[in-house]
């Protein structure tokens, strides 16, 4: 292969490296500080993370169709370029303002969300190292870095979900989210060893070019000048990195660390449990979209389906404000996958953009609220994010409930709503994919996908009942107002960006979205133009299905949960539906019986194999050489005697040197050693 | 001084050894200064040789090693058998320079680290000096004699520092150690009788023949001129210059023909081709060095009674004397070995990996359970050896760098706790993050480190090893695809550790007084500080590494690929 080529820097590139640095800056600065001048460098911090917003949106302003690219040599090695470089398109540019914007907006609400917490720098300081981390991801030029950056998300992701290690559901919750991305990891680096063994190089843009002279022959997989490989492993390589997108978007079967991972600061669920860090996977899907073949992206769509069908599920019976939302953030990413799956790459991106302001948005409306319960109850035992302690804040919050609804709204993708606009372009795309395919088999996943919009109705609209409707069920609480005015801007500003027009003039249709003007779905040698059937307006059945579904949704809700007391939870546990939608279909408990307790197990076996039967025959095999060596000892004394009389002389000086130290074992070891050096110089002489 | 800039590195230290020796028992408050301004010293002549090293191949090329030094040293008539000589011949190339740096960094933090050793200090550092000398002696000799010598070498002083300064069941783990070593070391010595006997040394057998007046004027032509006699057979039995040295060991044209270790008429023992029995004799010898399981039993017992310093150098650089020694004595001078039984290497690898990390899931005590990584980590050196590709070799040197880095940061971590509670137990502790915010701010660093998180040494290291298995053409795609099983296992037990020892709320038990549990002090911030340092900037800028290790690792895989599949074809004829 041709070296590499470096490419120079160019003023976007520079630019994307300063908005790089600048949370890396603030990290920095907060590690280094003194306690005494948090408020301060918080307060710092947030300026940076204002200035990195501001020139994000310039770049991303500026970029358009543009692809600027800027590679620089890393190291060399073997006569080989390792590159890594900073490459900007629309969709980076995007990225950038999301992640810059939601970041800064998230330092803004925890000014006030985490004032007086112990660790009030250390948190500051992490949300710098988890930005810098996850621009690092949208920024690179290439698989290794990314892959990197990939880890010192999971790393801060980590470290923020621990915020509270006192309480040991937060320590485990983090265990839990690292150890469960590394298992996609696994995925993801095997999917870096064969692209490795097959281009030598992980630069996404060659790694494009390259992909599209491979030849397929038979059962084989060949590029010129090199080993072929079996046909099934590009299959693998698509496989393998998606196993990381699994792992780091919850989808079937990793999602069991997002739900744990609320235990963390709810700013924090919102930044990156909601927006950011769970979006990497699926923006990494995007991404590597050239090189997923028909197999892959079969298996991709339907494991998105079915994590959107049974995120939905899940939803349905949570109390915890924020486990709705989990629950919820799985589902959406199942859409987004699926989305990727069915070859939907515009509409999946953009409902990852949609998603990240009205998810956000609803992250940090639960925190206004439970911020506002805390303040309003110290009761210990009160517990201000269970919904059954809520209830008719519409008026105690009158900000907050407007912000949650319109978010909702954009979540349940009701019309004129930005979550409409996105979610209803992945169906449409969905249903033509399966009618090109075969609906027999394929139709499950346009299938899973509307049963899961009226889900997705049924829970916010019961998650709305029983958070803004009705009386207040906490108990006596303080007469305090609502919170400061930053929470209020904040929320503001992500509800507003869940309007439909912002993202489209016209808010019923997907194909106006300005965005779709600067970016384009790759080319993949794979994809073949789905023929669309003329006679079949899928467009008018998936809007006319889906408002559907969703008056049918609401009104469900309405009748079951509108003024009607709050069920005990004993009486409907019993069901066991209830049950399975409440422990998110068993899996955490599978999951611990089968693989935790018995991988524990293992580990036990094997320490006590170790202790039974190695160290014992070690140390059986040592007894039965020092009673060889007495027996050398004596052959060598009566009867070798006086050709090593010397050596034994001077072994035994040795001895009685160490005596004090062993029972001479090691004089009677040198002995055999040295008798047995001279055997082995006969016989081999 | 550059003529003689190894010999310093070994003699500085065995010098000041004699010094502490004969100085009377009241200076004892001088001898850590005096092992300190040594190991500060040889620090400094590494760091110096660091940069004046260029990146020249070595290994079978004696003529690019760089600060050679070369003596005759034993020279000895053995009558109709020819001549055997043994020579002082120092050198380092791009594998070895890199074990050399290590190595003076990490003798340098164990010093540190065992500052306040009151009890016998004499002693103490009279033998920490020995064995100082004689690790870096190993990894610079090039004399097969001269490396067996400080090999064995090693082993006295790191029995006795064990023995006499470690901790409750010292005396068993100290036997153990030393009879494990000891009988790895037999094989190796067989083997390096029987290379000894089958190799000549075609300088010095060109001066025996009287080709050339003295071996200064031998010309690589008369080298090729006594090759062709002895192929032939014109050389006789007592014109044979029998040579320990390592990189003529690497030529197969100095095998003498008929001899045990010949490639063309092949000795068969126990049913094997001799040359394949020597390789696996040596494999094993090192295999209990490095270690690999099943023969690794002695290391976690090591550790875990070996004082603080001593834990330090076991892992950071003695393992690493196994895996060189590995390398330099059993790879590249049988690479149809290697390469025959690269399956078995790369297994053995990865066993150890999982077995490992299994054993360290399963750990209650954390200076076992560090041990138990250890074994894990040195897999992957093994699995790249195994994969004989440039970034397999080029990783597994890297993780040695890499682990000696991390590891002796682990078992200072270790040697903090037990400093203060003399208690280990990791289910006695809870919480510690509250009373010692700054220790576990370094424990979440060097876990984090150790199981290969990018942006440390670690990361880059072991990613190489696995791209250069899966790529590899000796052994097969699954020991990566199940080595990649060892990195989630790793971040099992660090997390859960962190998890159980320094999360939640405080809480203690085994009669621990809170009040000892005072955070980190200066002097345990300078030990730390520079392996973090060095953790990030090697993980960060792996050129630092790279650019040193280049064309020694180009020159070797090609040479064991190569050569290997040529010597196979003779062998297999």
């Amino acid at each position: 292969m041709d070296s590499i080529e470096l490419l120079p820097w160019a003023a976007p590139t520079i630019i994307g490296l300063v908005i790089f640095l600048l949370p890396l800056l603030s990290f920095l600065i907060l590690s280094i500080s003194s306690k005494s001048s948090e408020v301060l460098v918080s307060r710092i911090a947030c300026g940076i993370l204002l200035i990195g917003t501001l020139t994000s949106i310039l770049i991303a302003a500026n970029i358009g169709t543009h692809t600027i690219h800027t590679r620089l040599k890393w190291f060399e090695w073997q006569d080989e370029l390792w590159t890594s470089g900073i490459r900007i398109d629309f969709i980076t540019g995007v990225m950038l303002v999301i992640i810059n914007l939601i970041s800064f907006l998230v330092h803004l609400f925890s000014l006030e969300y985490m004032k007086g917490d112990e660790g009030y720098k250390r948190y500051f300081a992490f949300l710098g190292l988890f930005t810098f981390a996850m621009l690092g991801i949208v920024l690179s030029d290439n698989l290794l870095v990314i892959f990197i950056f990939w880890e010192l998300v999971g790393l801060s992701s980590f470290l923020l979900i621990s915020h509270w290690f006192n309480k040991e559901t937060a320590a485990k919750a983090a265990q839990k989210a690292f150890i469960t991305n590394r298992i996609g990891d696994i995925g993801f680096i095997i999917g870096l060893g064969i692209l490795w063994a097959q281009y030598q190089t992980f630069d996404l843009s060659i790694l494009a070019g390259e992909f599209s002279k491979s030849v397929f022959m038979g059962n084989l997989w060949s590029r010129p000048e090199v080993v072929p490989m079996l046909i099934s492993w590009p299959t693998l390589v698509g496989l393998g990195l998606f196993l990381g997108a699994v792992g780091k978007s919850a989808q079937f079967p990793l999602q069991v660390w997002l739900p744990d991972a609320m235990e963390g600061p709810t700013p924090i669920s919102a930044l990156i449990h909601a927006a950011t860090m769970v979006a990497a996977g699926v923006y990494l899907l995007a991404r590597i979209f050239f090189l997923l073949n028909a197999d892959a992206l079969v298996i991709i769509a339907f494991i998105g389906a079915i994590t959107a069908f049974m995120g939905a599920i899940a939803a349905l019976t949570q109390n915890d404000i924020k486990k709705v939302l989990a629950f919820s953030t799985i589902s959406q990413l199942g859409y987004m996958v699926m989305g990727i799956g069915v070859g939907a790459y515009q509409a999946a991106t953009m409902h990852l953009f949609t998603h990240a302001f009205f998810k956000a948005g609803l992250f940090l409306a639960a925190g206004s609220i439970i911020h506002f319960l805390h303040k309003a109850n110290h009761d210990s035992d009160f517990d201000a994010q269970d919904m059954r302690n809520m209830g008719g804040l519409r008026k105690a919050l009158p900000i907050t409930y407007i912000t949650f609804l319109v978010c909702s709204l954009s979540l349940i993708g009701v019309p004129f709503f930005s979550g409409f606009l996105t979610k209803d372009a992945i169906l449409l795309e969905a249903m033509e994919w399966a009618s090109y395919k075969g609906f027999t088999l394929y139709g499950l996943i346009p299938i899973l996908g509307f049963v899961t919009v009226l889900l997705t109705t049924i829970y916010v609209s019961r998650q709305l009942i029983l958070v803004f409707f009705g009386s207040f069920r906490g108990g006596d609480i303080e007469k305090v107002v609502e919170n400061s005015m930053i929470i209020k801007v904040v929320l503001s500003i992500l509800a507003l960006g869940s309007i439909g027009f912002i993202w489209s003039i016209n808010p019923f249709s997907f194909d106006s979205a300005w965005m779709l003007n600067y970016y384009f779905s790759p080319k993949s040698i794979y994809s073949h133009a789905i023929q669309v059937s003329e006679t079949v307006n899928f467009h008018l059945i998936t809007v006319i299905a889906s408002v559907g579904l969703i008056a049918i949704g609401m009104s469900y809700s309405y009748r079951k949960y509108y003024n009607k007391p709050v069920a005990d939870n004993k009486q409907v546990q019993s069901s066991f539906l209830h049950r399975l939608s409440l422990s998110n279909w068993f899996l955490d408990t599978i999951y611990q019986k089968v693989i935790v307790t018995r991988l524990v197990a293992v580990g036990k076996y094997v320490a006590l194999f170790e202790a039974k039967v190695i160290d014992r025959a070690v140390n059986l095999l040592g007894i039965l050489v020092t009673v060889f060596s007495h027996i050398v000892g004596w052959f060598d004394r009566a009867i070798v005697d006086g050709v090593v009389s010397i050596t034994v002389f001077t072994t035994g000086r040795i001895g009685v040197l160490t005596k004090s130290v062993q029972g001479g074992k090691v004089q009677q070891y040198i002995l055999a050693a040295v008798i047995g050096l001279l055997i082995i110089i006969f016989l081999l002489a | 001084m550059q003529d003689y800039l190894l010999s310093i590195l070994i003699f500085l230290p065995l010098v000041a050894a004699l010094v502490i020796t004969f100085m009377p028992g009241q200076y004892a408050e001088h001898f850590k200064k005096i092992a300190l301004g040594v190991s500060v010293f040889q620090t400094l002549i590494a760091a110096w040789a660091y940069f004046k090293f260029q990146d020249l191949a070595g290994v079978t090329d004696a003529g690019t090693f760089q600060f050679v030094e070369r003596a005759s040293w034993i020279d000895l008539s053995l009558g109709s058998l020819g001549r055997l000589s043994a020579e002082y011949f120092i050198g380092v190339d791009g594998l070895s320079i890199t074990m050399v740096l290590l190595s003076t960094v990490i003798l340098l933090i164990a010093v540190i680290s065992a500052w306040n050793i009151q009890d016998r200090a004499k002693g103490f550092f009279s033998l920490f000096l020995v064995l100082n000398a004689s690790i870096i002696g190993c990894f610079i000799a090039l004399d097969f004699l001269l490396f067996y010598l400080f090999f064995e070498f090693m082993l006295l002083p790191m029995y006795f520092l064990i023995g006499l300064w470690g901790g409750p069941r010292r005396e068993y783990a100290s036997i153990k150690f030393f009879l494990y070593t000891l009988l790895g070391s037999i094989f190796i010595l067989i083997v390096m009788i029987a290379l000894n006997l089958s190799t000549i040394d075609p300088a010095k057998t060109a001066v025996e023949l009287h080709l050339v007046e003295a071996v200064e004027n031998v010309t690589p032509a008369i080298i090729v001129e006594v090759q062709n006699m002895l192929s032939k057979g014109q050389v006789l039995d007592n014109q044979m210059v029998h040579t320990f040295n390592l990189v003529s060991m690497t030529d197969a044209k100095n095998l003498i023909p008929g001899s045990i270790l010949d490639l063309g008429i092949v000795k068969i023992i126990f049913g094997y081709p001799a040359r394949f029995v020597a390789f696996l004799l040596i494999f094993i010898g090192f295999a209990i060095k490095i270690p690999v399981v099943p023969v690794h039993t002695w290391l976690p017992d090591a550790h875990v009674e070996a004082p603080t310093s001593i834990s330090v150098i076991l892992a950071g650089v003695l393992l690493k004397v196994g895996a060189y020694g590995l390398l330099r004595t059993g790879i590249l001078i049988f690479p149809e070995g290697a390469l025959k039984y690269a399956w078995l290497i790369g297994l053995l690898g990865v066993i150890s990996i999982l077995y490992g990390a299994m054993n360290a899931l399963a750990s209650k005590d954390l200076k076992r359970l560090i041990a138990y990584s250890s074994v894990s980590h040195m897999g992957f050196v093994l699995l790249g050896f195994a994969a004989i590709t440039a970034e397999g070799l080029g990783g597994s040197i890297y993780q040695m760098v890499s682990h000696g880095i991390i590891s002796a940061g682990l078992f200072l971590i270790a040697g903090v706790i037990y400093d203060r509670t003399h208690n280990r137990m990791i289910e006695n502790y809870s919480g510690l993050a509250h009373v010692m915010p700054k220790y576990t701010v370094v424990v979440v660093i060097f876990f984090f480190a150790s199981l290969g998180l990018p942006g440390f040494s670690g990361f880059i290291a072991e990613i190489f090893v696995l791209l250069g298995a899966f790529s590899s053409m000796v052994i097969s795609k699954w020991l990566m695809v199940l080595a990649t099983f060892g990195l989630v296992l790793a971040a099992g037990y660090y997390l859960w550790t962190i998890q159980r020892m320094f999360y939640g709320k405080l809480h203690l038990k085994g009669d621990i007084d809170k009040n000892v549990l005072v955070d980190m002090n200066i002097r345990e911030w300078i030990m730390f500080i520079p392996l973090i340092v060095l953790a990030v900037l090697l993980g960060i800028f792996p050129h630092f590494i790279l650019d040193l290790i280049n064309a020694s690792v180009e020159t070797a895989t090609s040479f064991i690929f190569d050569t290997g599949l040529e010597n196979l074809k003779i062998i297999q004829k």
